[in-house]
């Protein structure tokens, strides 16, 4: 049991109300704001280490810490004794990912204290990643799919909020719209999922769920992990909603590296890693969706290459990141869905099971978290000197900006998975445990060799993106200048981390110890330790090699021109199918455009031609019976109703003399109202009878 | 006895009287109306707090449920205060209230004082406008209050006249056409309706009387109906009403319902009225008076009908569904915002039919709660729809543009109006429509096929289009020139908006009060619904 548990809450309180002093004070505080979402944060840095400590003294590594929940109040009462309330879970995974989100938070916010100096708007940004860091802390400590996905959606509208940032722009006011509408796709699916694992189970909460998944039928057991997936793909832009991600680069910089590459994106493969209960059944008799492993895996796998070859046709620093960032959130959805598949096919056959992907996905969120932020912060820093984003007015940078340009050697090389930075541990363990399932399933085997081919177009893109930003002659009009201290040193201290980070598995005894599913991995091959396969490691070594070497070729000695490739027999078509992204945006943009404001246009021409010209059309009808029928009106009816409508008409007139308005027609809707009313009841009555047989 | 509840009627009324009949300055109506409509506010918040917690009550008494004389289960109604009037005809005075009428209640009282403060610089009449609205108020606090039919008719159609002259009078361009059509649709409904109360009293009343009340002549008390039900249902062996007598009534009910919901097909009096409707006007149409169509659904169609509602169950679906789907596309095409507005109330209302339809306790429950939320969010939505017109003139989405530069204050209104109606989560609205999604997903009705609900669901992504079209469209990029001198939100506006907002996460963080007394309603009178 953790001591003084309720400290937790505070850990996402502190930044909300950050949120809320910036909001409300904003005006006043001005520059003050960024210090103040700064103390806020490293608040709940300490708070999360205050946990995290804890939960480690408390034998988290080899799994002796029981998961903690600090529940806490109602939200939906429908259940008696099963109210949905808002609660933290403390286990594992989630004490790691607080200390992880709250320590990016608080770096990424001092190095836009440096960044946005010169920026307008600044207590709306500080205001708003405030808000940011408490949905991302939220979501990581939820303790039910509800408190998740509802903290899942604020991070939705800060990214919304924080991409469009200069709203001014129409660039920017598009990409933000694109990003809320492509996750939103994901976001329904995802509450469905929730909907139906609040219908089969009657709770939400992970811990209750986790023991009865045995109960579900075969086709809810593979429905349920999809939807949740398809969450995933939406917020972590696989394909197909990948589309959003790259677009969101018109955001701040600093915002492009919190959210869309070191926090919010990663929320999809920590949804993912919490639907392994439903994956991988530890029941005696269940039998695992295998189905729903294979479209994990898959769609991790085929994303991987996918978004890696956009990256390299494109010359935007930022968008190269991002395509990047997909292409690495594909490896930790195919590292998951590998491991599950292993995992799975263990339990079936009765054998000892052991987590090794899903340690090694969540070994590698952790990794790209540090290094994905210092290449963007990196690239920030660049951006700030020299004021675009396009890559052909670069060049030469690394003697005016020799610190930026060394950092981001280091964030490059932990990309491109070179010994002894953090992503060669990681990466390379998700490929092999690819390749142990291979003996699983054949198909494994081929999405182990589009992983290394990706591994060898990351190293070339990472490397084309350092050569021409740093190498070479700069080609720009700009003054150029490294970046102040408070930019350089969260920099230098996220270098370190791409050291450290791979590393730290080894007191541990591998990270499959801390971070697992079911129980630890001592005693099995453990993650994080190299080398576990020599030859695996040496072929994703090898290949990164040789994309470094491909890049350094290129755009460093130049001694292969770039032009060789387009000049080549449908090189140029290639070249143009990656830089107009597989024409899927202008395929989206296409639909939205025709099918759906198609629809809207007909449906709007319907409702005020057909409908509308019904309802005049029956009106008018009326109308010309109730003038040609006056005569007789008058005689007959009028009198038997007047002594009925008296009253009213009276009241007519009277406000008629008040005020000018249609009383007359009023008063004739009431006289013929009330005439209806009288005939009708009688035929009504007559029917009722008829009916009843009488 | 005549006690409280009669006086939340009575207070409005009085003021309406005081404000125009007797004559006051023009410069003292709004401060007499805004008077009046505090101390209703006052009145109707102490109700709620009654109704949430009932140690709160304090002079007004705990609510105790009252009971008929017979033995059996009994529907819960709090407060309840009974006049003879023409008792031998069985027409009687009967007001009560439960967890499905105090938060509607309390929403007139809210929505009415929040009208009154927007419309401070009326300059027009102000005493007729102001007059007119404590009448509406007085007239929809009645029809929430009534469990007479034929208190409940007269006060269901006396809220026709403020609204009509409203729109009349105080109206935009079109304002007559507007007008007239309001009256003659809403009228139809009301006469559609009448008619099934004529029948209920002739043919049916006498019988239930007696098995509830042991009386047996005819009568037009609710309570008799809304009691029988509930023991018929629950498998009492009671003389009720047969499913054939059931169906022909509730689908008269229905129509009346439906067109004040209002639904498609028969919503297109809605966005006129709207267009034309002065803003406070706007506010309580939206707000209150659609929810007279969904008080009327749960009160009396699935309340005294549930053997009809059972069977009948698809129609409200497919009338919902088709709401919700049919007005997220219209509503990608508006160019008026107002209009906008308009049509996204009628989706949102298609949620009420579509939480009736699930005949789950949480189906029903969001639908409830729906109610409540969509009057709030529709309130601050019309309210922008009405600054933006004051500020720069027009309301045409594509005169508007870069108002997040000039309006600053506006646009952050506007945007947690847009996504708090868009449901995100943590703001009010998500409860209520994850809860209609879960009851609907989980309806024994849908057992054949869940994956039906798929197609509600379709909404959700339209609905966040077409608000986050608006919002690109007239917040982002830079203002034209003769935007540039708009003014942002005026000082009594900001009142208006400040209260609306603080209960927009209010809710949405804390929806346990309010569904607290929800949930005492519904299982109190619904225990028959299925679902988990």
């Amino acid at each position: 049991m953790i001591e003084n548990a309720w400290v937790a809450w505070l850990i996402l309180l502190l930044p909300l109300a950050a949120f809320v002093i910036i909001g409300l004070l904003g005006r006043w505080l001005r520059d003050g704001s960024g210090y103040v979402a700064v103390a806020a944060m490293l608040g709940s840095l300490v708070l999360s280490l205050y946990v995290f400590v804890q939960v480690l003294a408390q034998g988290a590594i080899g799994g002796n810490f029981a998961a903690q929940t600090i529940a806490g109040y109602v939200w939906l009462p429908s259940i008696p004794g099963n109210e949905i309330r808002i609660s933290l879970l403390i286990d594992n995974l989630s004490s790691l990912m607080l200390v992880l989100v709250s320590f990016l938070c608080l770096l990424i916010f001092i190095y836009s204290l440096g960044y946005m100096h010169e920026e307008e708007g600044k207590p709306r940004y500080y205001a708003e990643v405030s808000l940011f860091a408490t949905g991302m802390l939220g979501t990581v400590s939820a303790d039910n799919f509800l408190q998740l996905l509802i903290f899942w959606e604020i991070m939705g509208l800060c990214s919304y909020l924080l991409i469009g940032f200069w709203y001014h722009k129409p660039e920017a006011a598009a990409a933000a719209k694109k990003a809320f509408l492509v996750t939103r796709v994901g976001d329904v699916l995802f509450l469905i999922g929730v909907l139906v694992i609040w219908n089969e189970f009657g709770t939400l909460r992970f811990n209750e769920i986790a023991p009865r998944v045995g109960l579900l039928s075969p086709q809810l057991l593979t429905l349920i992990p999809l939807l949740l997936f398809g969450g995933a793909v939406g917020k972590s832009a696989q394909f197909p909603l990948h589309a959003w991600l790259p677009d969101a680069m018109e955001g701040p910089t600093t915002v492009s590296a919190l959210i869309h590459a070191a926090t919010m994106v990663k929320a999809g493969v920590y949804l993912t890693a919490r639907s392994f209960i439903f994956l991988v059944p530890l029941a005696p008799g269940v039998q695992p969706p295998f189905t729903a492993i294979l479209v994990i895996a898959g769609i991790g796998g085929f994303t991987a290459i996918f978004a890696a070859t956009m990256a390299v046709v494109n010359n935007d620093i930022k968008r190269v990141l991002a395509f990047s960032t997909i292409s690495q959130l594909a490896y930790m959805f195919l590292g998951l869905g590998a491991g599950a598949y292993v995992m799975a096919t263990e339990a079936v056959n009765g054998e000892p099971v052991n987590s090794a992907g899903y340690s090694a996905a969540l070994y590698h969120l952790f990794n790209h978290a540090f290094f994905k932020a210092l290449l963007f912060l990196s690239a920030g820093s660049v951006i700030h000197a020299v004021h675009t984003n396009d890559m052909r007015e670069m060049g030469g940078l690394s003697k005016s900006m020799p610190i930026t340009s060394r950092v981001m050697l280091f964030g490059s090389l932990a990309l491109a998975g070179i010994i002894p930075f953090s992503g060669f541990f990681s990466k390379g363990e998700v490929l092999s445990v690819t390749f142990d399932a291979g003996a699983d399933h054949p198909g494994f085997y081929l999405l182990y060799v589009l992983g290394l081919f990706t591994a060898f177009l990351t190293a070339f893109y990472a490397f084309r993106l350092w050569f021409m930003t740093f190498h070479g002659e700069y080609r720009g009009h700009e003054h150029l200048h490294e970046s102040p201290r408070v930019m350089t040193t969260p920099l230098l201290i996220l270098a370190g981390f791409t050291l450290i980070s791979g590393l730290l598995a080894y007191p541990m005894q591998g990270f499959g110890n801390l971070v697992f599913f079911g129980r630890p991995e001592a005693g099995f091959p453990l993650v994080g330790i190299p080398p576990v396969h020599y030859l695996l490691e040496a072929l994703s070594l090898g290949v990164a090699g040789l994309g470094i070497g491909l890049a350094w070729s290129i755009y460093e000695t130049k001694r292969i021109p770039a032009e060789r490739f387009t000049r080549a027999p449908g090189g140029a078509f290639i070249h143009r199918m990656l830089t107009k992204r597989y024409w899927i945006d202008d395929a989206y943009d296409a639909f939205g455009r025709t099918v759906v404001y198609g629809l809207a246009h007909g449906l709007d021409w319907f409702d005020r031609t057909v409908i509308d010209g019904i309802v005049n059309a029956v009106a008018r009808g009326g109308m010309r019976v109730a003038v040609e029928s006056d005569v007789f009106d008058r005689r007959v009816i009028d009198g038997a109703v007047n002594a009925l409508s008296l009253e009213t008409v009276r009241t007519s007139w009277r406000l008629r003399q008040r005020q000018t308005g249609q009383v007359q027609n009023y008063a004739w809707v009431v006289v013929v109202g009330i005439v209806a009313v009288v005939v009708l009841l009688f035929g009504f009555s007559f029917l009722q009878r008829f009916l009843a047989g009488r | 006895m005549v006690g409280i509840l009669s006086f939340l009627w009575i207070i409005p009324f009085v003021g309406s009287l005081i404000v125009w009949g007797i004559g006051t300055t023009q410069r003292a109506a709004k401060w007499i109306a805004l008077g009046f409509s505090l101390v209703e506010l006052g009145l109707a918040s102490w109700l709620l707090l009654a109704l949430i917690n009932g140690s709160w009550a304090g002079a007004l008494g705990t609510p105790t449920a009252s009971q008929p004389p017979t033995p059996g289960p009994f529907v819960p109604l709090y407060y309840m205060e009974r006049v003879g009037w023409w008792t031998q005809f069985g027409f009687n005075y009967v007001v009560g209230v439960d967890g499905l009428s105090v938060p509607l209640i309390w929403l007139t009282a809210l929505l009415t004082t929040l009208a009154v403060v927007f419309h401070w610089d009326e300059e027009a009449r102000p005493r007729a406008f102001f007059g007119l609205f404590l009448f509406l108020e007085m007239a929809l606090v009645g029809v929430f209050l009534a469990l007479d039919f034929i208190i409940f008719a007269i006060f269901w159609e006396l809220v026709l006249l403020p609204m009509f002259f409203l729109i009349g009078i105080w109206g935009g361009p079109n304002r007559r056409y507007a007008a007239l059509k309001f009256l003659i649709f809403t009228h139809v409904g009301f006469v559609i309706m009448l008619l099934s109360i004529f029948s209920l009293y002739w043919f049916y009343s006498a019988s239930v009387n007696t098995a509830v009340y042991g009386t047996n002549a005819p009568t037009l008390d609710m309570t008799a109906f809304l009691h029988g039900a509930l023991r018929h249902a629950t498998g009492s062996s009671i003389v009720y009403m047969t499913l054939g007598a059931q169906i022909p009534i509730f689908a008269a009910f229905l129509f009346g319902f439906i067109v004040k919901l209002p639904s498609v097909p028969f919503h297109t009096w809605l966005p006129d009225a709207h267009v034309e409707a002065p803003t406070g006007g706007s506010v309580l149409l939206a707000g209150v008076l659609l929810k007279m169509g969904g008080y009327g659904i749960f009160r009396i169609n699935l309340g005294m009908l549930p053997d009809a509602a059972r069977n009948l169950w698809w129609a409200l679906a497919i009338l919902g569904t088709a709401s919700m789907i049919y007005a997220a596309f219209v509503c990608l095409a508006q160019i008026d915002l107002k209009r906008l507005i308009a049509y996204s109330s009628v989706g949102h209302m298609g949620f009420v039919l579509l939480g009736a339809a699930s005949m789950t306790v949480i189906g029903v429950q969001g639908a409830i709660f729906q109610l409540f939320n969509h009057g709030i969010i529709t309130a601050i939505l019309f309210m922008l729809a009405g600054s933006v017109k004051h500020s720069t003139g027009t309301r045409d989405i594509p005169r508007l543009q870069g108002l997040a530069r000039v309006m600053p204050q506006f646009s952050l209104i506007l945007a947690i109006g847009f996504f708090a109606s868009l449901g995100l989560p943590g703001l009010n609205s998500f409860w209520s429509e994850f809860m209609v999604f879960v009851g609907a997903y989980g309806s024994p009705n849908l057992d054949m096929n869940r994956r039906l609900v798929l197609i509600p669901l379709i909404s959700i992504v339209v609905t966040a289009a077409y608000y986050l079209y608006t919002m690109q469209r007239i917040l982002f990029g830079d203002p034209p020139e003769d935007l540039a001198k708009a003014h942002d939100l005026l000082p009594w506006e900001r009142i208006s908006y400040a209260v609306l907002v603080a209960l927009v996460f209010l809710v949405g963080f804390f929806p346990l009060p309010f569904l607290g007394m929800i949930n005492a309603y519904t299982s109190g009178s619904f225990p028959w619904l299925g679902g988990i």
